[in-house]
């Protein structure tokens, strides 16, 4: 029996905090500004992904802003992204519920990011609960998957290389943090989903697919990739709650002191930070370690992630002896401008008005994209160069082999673990994870039928 | 009786510097490759002393006073009857011993001689001044007739001059020991002990005034080990007749000077100290029972850093590097590569060219800090199999490896092997050789298995296999000269074979007391022949601040922009992430692997601990390794390592063991991690006056 997920909901609405207020404030821009069009909230329309110019850099950021509002205005009583199908329902499997980012069982009936190198690890919250994330397609990708019939992986295997995904063709990932009875805050998006209850097992905390509990889940962070006209390679964006975390000081703050491991981010808490946390002790990634350690009863974990924010908007602050990039501060004016002037049009009752942008990327040339690009380094890439969700890429935030979206979201070859799956040829699809999981799930899909009917 | 030829092997083996006066043999199967199929035993391990091949187990790593056991080098000598055309050679040859007959003629003595010594002192800086920077170029800086600078520039004259031969090379002498003699040794290369060799009738002769240089000798030392006074011993194998060389001690002395030790901040080039690594031929002759003698082509004996994941096989091995450099310039494969060519139809052979790169892929895991994602990529291309279709199990493989072939691949950090380069290249490459039969079998020209080697040129393949190969900055081992031509004996056709040191012959009826007796000896690119501690005097100086240092580093030098990626040096022979074999549980069915640590993890002195990952996994000081490197954990198999639950912790981990650090150390990370700028080394490091 199919599992009902996300299937409750719960808005809070109350007025926005001063503080929101005031960390919108600074680098705004006069020239980067939300169209009147995307007001009220509740009748966003879709941005015309066909109609995409790509002339400036606030055009970009538009898009995702005007994204961000449209997949989460209220349809039928809850945001629209809820509707869309999560990836596995591609191929008619079910979800148990939703799964932490972390090292998962071997076993192969695990729903599991292939190749996210980097990005093993739990993130555990302030009250010990592990981040939980799911993910989301529009009708476009799905159609797209479907009428190619890309869910067989012969057929991925003979695709044309060079066919990129459809405009319009959207996939998102959305971070959750397990609230604590009593905790539900008026200005984070909450509502209730069932989570897989984690366990101890072969050595390792896995994930028990076989065993849910239901939860409130406050939504914390908000992956958004989507191909516009001329950018087969997607805009990736991303968007977080106001009070997840610090950012690290930029060396003009500092000054004349400079970043060192025993900087202290932040003097206040954050929703994942502990006031006082230094440096060294933001952003431990503990998977390699026998440290973290989980009480299966309480479903929680020690120790508690510190995370900081490496960089505000996605960029590596400039150097104060050195002239800032100029294409880097328009992208960065462009950004603080939007997140400004959407949170001054929506309405303060709106949950979402406390959600900012930090950022997105793209390429800097038209129609880009080939097979077989690792995008190691940021020649063809514009926009939030450094660009990671707090919550969603805590651990790979400063390494330049993975400090934004394009260093995994490539077109290279893919492989994955056990010698009993094919390889993925590289193909401009590859540039979404979502399709390299339904191209491993769909090999893995009869031992998971044949252990399911065991 | 027609005429036999006689070789010493292997052709270069290796001892490793230990604390203990006993010891282990090296290894005689190579890292990587799969000995028993059955048990999925890797190569590698070292051999226990007294037994043919018999792999060691983690008791016997330290003796029981925790001290950890050097490794001997083996050596035997073996007889062919053909002289060697082609490579391999068409006569496998066979062992002897005293009493074999060979030719008609019955073996009636062997006689080893080995001479030892330790020119790093007197040797070239590693790192040349290149328009105002330090730059490890390798074999480069010797061209058009350079050098880099003189180390101890302190003591006055070249590389030549008599003063510092006398004061800076540490030269133990000769030792020989006789089969028939029964007197087995061990004979100790230090002053104390005559030095002794072998004479024209095929007899043991002292040599009372051979002048003997120990550092001691000639400067006051800080000895912070005991005084440097012995190179180590010679002995033979008891019922066999082999030569068992062990090296040093791993000491490390200063001179003192001013009352003061001097400073040990260097990562690879510190003046004004001394080490006990050495090397020098080894040389058997054999005397038969109709009185006549011949001298077997000889071996070298290499003495070096410990080993301390013996089986963990290098991407790129000291091996493929001399391959490389005999196919390409030597000819030894001219049905491979001629007139500067390879040749497009060549079969490559699935057991000997490619899957020892898919397994020394596969065992990264064990020394590194390899994320999820790449041990699967890893375990993936290890599984695949000689009948597999390649292009099916890799689409692109060219997307995947760098090309050694194309200098723009040189920068790019995302290609295999995931790990630095040298000479210059930021990455490391396959060797050409190497790159030309993986994709040889790529395209479907491939065999199974390669032809069988004979059991000679089978352990001189070994010993160098069990090698750190590819990033020589300056290296573990062996370093750059292996990619020089006048390093080796290129007359290799006929009697001597291939891979064959060109050895200076050394005329001890020449001995002066009073007068150093080695010379400057070989120069990369030069002609003069190679003596006593001519290999060795291109590594570090001393070897624990090369192996302290080489954890992580950002590409150097030509940093890709932006990379701020910590990439390995030598990921298969210096462990940086390990799980040690205490952190495994069992589940009532099987062990389960525990967490990582750094190999390299002590509080001791300034400790290893900081908040810069660049510096993780390390002493912060060079002189609290020194101190301290014996605590270093070594990493086995799990079938090698007895449990009292499950009899041992299985064949498909490398536990680390006898390990002596009291602290688990900081977090391990999983790859990547990056530098935080702005890091500082201590001021007040050791040693102290």
């Amino acid at each position: 029996m199919k599992t009902e997920k996300l299937s409750h909901r719960r808005f809070i609405r109350h007025g926005v905090t001063l503080v929101a207020l005031l960390m919108f404030s600074h680098f705004s821009s006069a020239e980067c500004k939300p169209q009147s069009n995307w007001f009220p909230h509740s009748q966003t329309p879709e941005p015309n992904h066909q109609a995409f110019a790509s002339k400036t850099n606030c055009e970009f950021h538009q898009w995702s802003w005007q994204m961000f509002l449209w997949l989460t205005k209220d349809v039928d009583g809850k945001p629209l992204f809820l509707s869309m199908m999560p990836p596995y329902e591609l191929l008619g499997m079910s979800s148990e519920g939703l799964m932490p980012r972390m090292q998962k069982s071997d076993s192969p009936e695990s729903f599991e990011e292939y190749l996210q190198a980097g990005t093993d690890g739990i993130m555990v919250d302030q009250d010990g609960k592990a981040v939980y994330y799911s993910q989301y397609l529009n009708k476009d990708f799905v159609q797209f998957i479907q009428e190619n019939r890309l869910v067989d992986p012969s057929v991925v295997q003979d695709f044309d290389p060079d066919t990129p995904f459809p405009v319009g063709a959207v996939e998102l990932k959305v971070s959750w943090k397990v609230m604590q009875p009593g905790d539900y805050r008026s200005d984070m998006f909450v509502m209730s989903g069932e989570v897989n209850r984690l366990e101890n097992r072969d050595g390792k905390i896995v994930v028990n697919p076989n065993e849910t509990e239901t939860v409130q889940l406050g939504l914390v962070g908000f992956h958004i990739a989507g191909v516009v006209k001329g950018h087969p390679e997607m805009i990736w964006a991303t968007f977080e709650h106001k009070d997840n975390a610090p950012n690290v000081p930029t060396p003009q703050e500092l000054s004349p002191d400079t970043l060192g491991p025993d900087t202290v981010i932040s003097e206040k808490d954050w929703t994942f930070y502990k006031a006082g946390t230094t440096y060294r002790n933001c952003n431990v990634n503990l998977a390699s370690t026998n440290r973290l350690t989980l009480d299966e009863a309480s479903q929680t974990l020690k120790p508690v992630t510190q995370i900081c924010r490496q960089f505000e908007f996605g960029n590596v602050p400039p150097d104060p002896d050195t002239k800032p990039d100029p294409t880097i501060q328009t992208n960065n004016d462009n950004i603080a401008s939007l997140n400004q002037g959407v949170h001054q049009a929506l309405s303060t009752d709106d949950v979402w008005r406390n959600y900012f942008e930090v950022g997105a990327i793209w390429f800097a040339r038209i129609d880009g994209l080939k097979p077989g690009m690792s995008l190691e380094n940021d020649e063809i890439l514009t926009g939030s160069l450094t660009l990671s969700n707090a919550t969603i890429e805590t651990y790979t935030q400063n390494q330049s082999t993975m400090n934004n979206c394009f260093r995994c979201h490539n077109t290279m070859q893919a492989f994955t673990k056990g010698d009993s799956l094919d390889p993925l040829p590289a193909l401009n699809l590859n540039i979404s994870h979502a399709f390299q999981n339904i191209y491993f799930w769909s090999q893995n899909t009869p031992s998971r039928e044949t252990k399911d009917e065991e | 009786m027609s005429e036999a030829y006689f070789r010493v092997h292997p052709s270069i083996n290796f001892a490793r510097v230990g604390t203990s006066a006993e010891f282990y043999i090296a290894p005689e199967t190579a890292a990587g490759k799969v000995v028993d199929k059955t048990t999925g035993q890797f190569g590698g391990l070292p051999i226990k002393k007294g037994t043919e091949n018999i792999p060691i187990e983690e008791a016997d790593l330290r003796d029981e006073k925790n001290n950890p056991l050097r490794q001997a080098a083996r050596f035997r000598v073996f007889a062919y009857d053909q002289p060697q055309q082609q490579y391999p050679a068409e006569d496998h040859g066979r062992e002897v011993k005293v009493g074999d007959t060979v030719g008609g003629k019955v073996i009636q003595d062997i006689v080893w001689q080995v001479h030892l010594a330790n020119k790093k002192a007197n040797n070239y800086r590693i790192t040349s001044d290149v328009d105002g920077e330090k730059k490890e170029e390798g074999v480069v800086a010797y061209e058009d007739g350079k050098t880099p600078p003189l180390r101890n520039p302190q003591i006055p004259g070249s590389a030549s001059d008599a003063n510092r031969l006398r004061t800076l090379v540490i030269d133990a002498g000769p030792r020989a020991l006789s089969v028939a003699q029964g007197n087995g040794g061990p004979v100790p290369f230090n002053a104390s002990t005559p030095a002794s060799h072998v004479n024209q009738k095929g007899q043991v002769e002292s040599i009372s005034d051979y002048p003997f240089s120990f550092p001691d000798d000639h400067f006051t030392l800080y000895n912070p080990r005991g005084p440097i006074d012995s190179l180590g011993e010679m002995q033979l194998e008891a019922g066999t007749g082999r030569l068992l060389v062990t090296g040093g001690y791993g000491k490390a002395s200063g001179i003192i000077t001013d009352g003061a030790p001097p400073e040990l901040n260097d990562a690879i080039d510190n003046n004004k100290w001394f080490d006990d690594t050495s090397d020098g031929p080894v040389i058997a002759t054999i005397v038969f029972n109709d009185g006549s003698i011949t001298q077997a082509v000889q071996g070298w004996i290499v003495c070096t850093d410990p080993g301390f994941a013996p089986q963990t096989r290098n991407v790129v091995s000291c091996w493929d590097d001399i391959y490389n450099t005999w196919v390409e310039q030597l000819g030894l494969v001219p049905e491979m590569f001629a007139n500067g060519q390879y040749n497009a139809s060549y079969d490559a052979a699935f057991d000997e060219h490619v899957q020892p790169i898919f397994h020394a892929a596969l065992l990264q895991r064990w020394n590194t800090n390899l994320p999820s994602g790449g041990v699967n990529g890893h375990n993936f291309v290890a599984s695949i199999q000689p009948g597999d279709d390649p292009k099916k199990k890799i689409p692109n493989l060219k997307s995947l490896i760098r090309d050694p072939n194309k200098p723009e691949e040189d920068e790019e950090g995302v290609k295999m092997p995931l790990a630095l380069g040298d000479a210059m290249r930021s990455f490391l490459s396959l060797s050409p050789t190497q790159y030309f039969l993986l994709m040889q079998w790529y395209d479907g020209k491939s065999t199974e298995s390669a032809p069988a080697l004979g059991e000679g040129e089978r352990l001189d393949q070994v010993a160098l296999e069990n090698c750190l190969g590819g990033r020589y900055s300056p290296g573990i081992d062996l370093t750059f000269i292996v990619r020089d031509v006048h390093f080796y004996e290129q007359n290799w056709q006929g009697k001597t074979g291939p891979f064959r040191v060109n050895m200076q012959t050394l005329d001890y009826s020449k001995v002066q007391s009073d007068k150093p007796f080695l010379s400057e000896g070989y120069i990369p690119l030069r002609s003069a022949p190679v003596e006593p501690g001519d290999l060795c005097k291109f590594m570090s100086l001393p070897w624990h601040t090369d192996y302290n240092s080489c954890a992580t580093h950002t590409p150097d030098p030509n940093k890709p922009k932006g990379n701020n990626t910590l990439y390995w040096s030598w990921p298969g022979q210096r462990p940086v992430n390990v799980y040690p074999a205490s952190q495994c549980t069992f589940d009532g069915d099987k062990w389960n692997l525990g967490g990582q640590v750094f190999s390299v993890r002590g509080n001791e002195g300034h400790g290893t601990e900081t908040g810069y990952p660049q510096q993780e996994g390390r002493y912060q000081c060079y002189f609290d390794f020194v101190e301290n490197w014996q605590k270093v954990g070594f990493i086995i198999q799990g079938t090698q390592i007895p449990a009292e639950q499950g009899g041992h912790y299985g064949s498909d981990k490398f536990l680390e063991v006898a390990s002596l650090f009291e602290t688990d150390g900081q977090v391990v990370e999983p790859w990547p991690t990056a530098v935080l700028p702005g890091y500082k080394a201590p001021t007040d490091c050791g040693p102290k006056g």
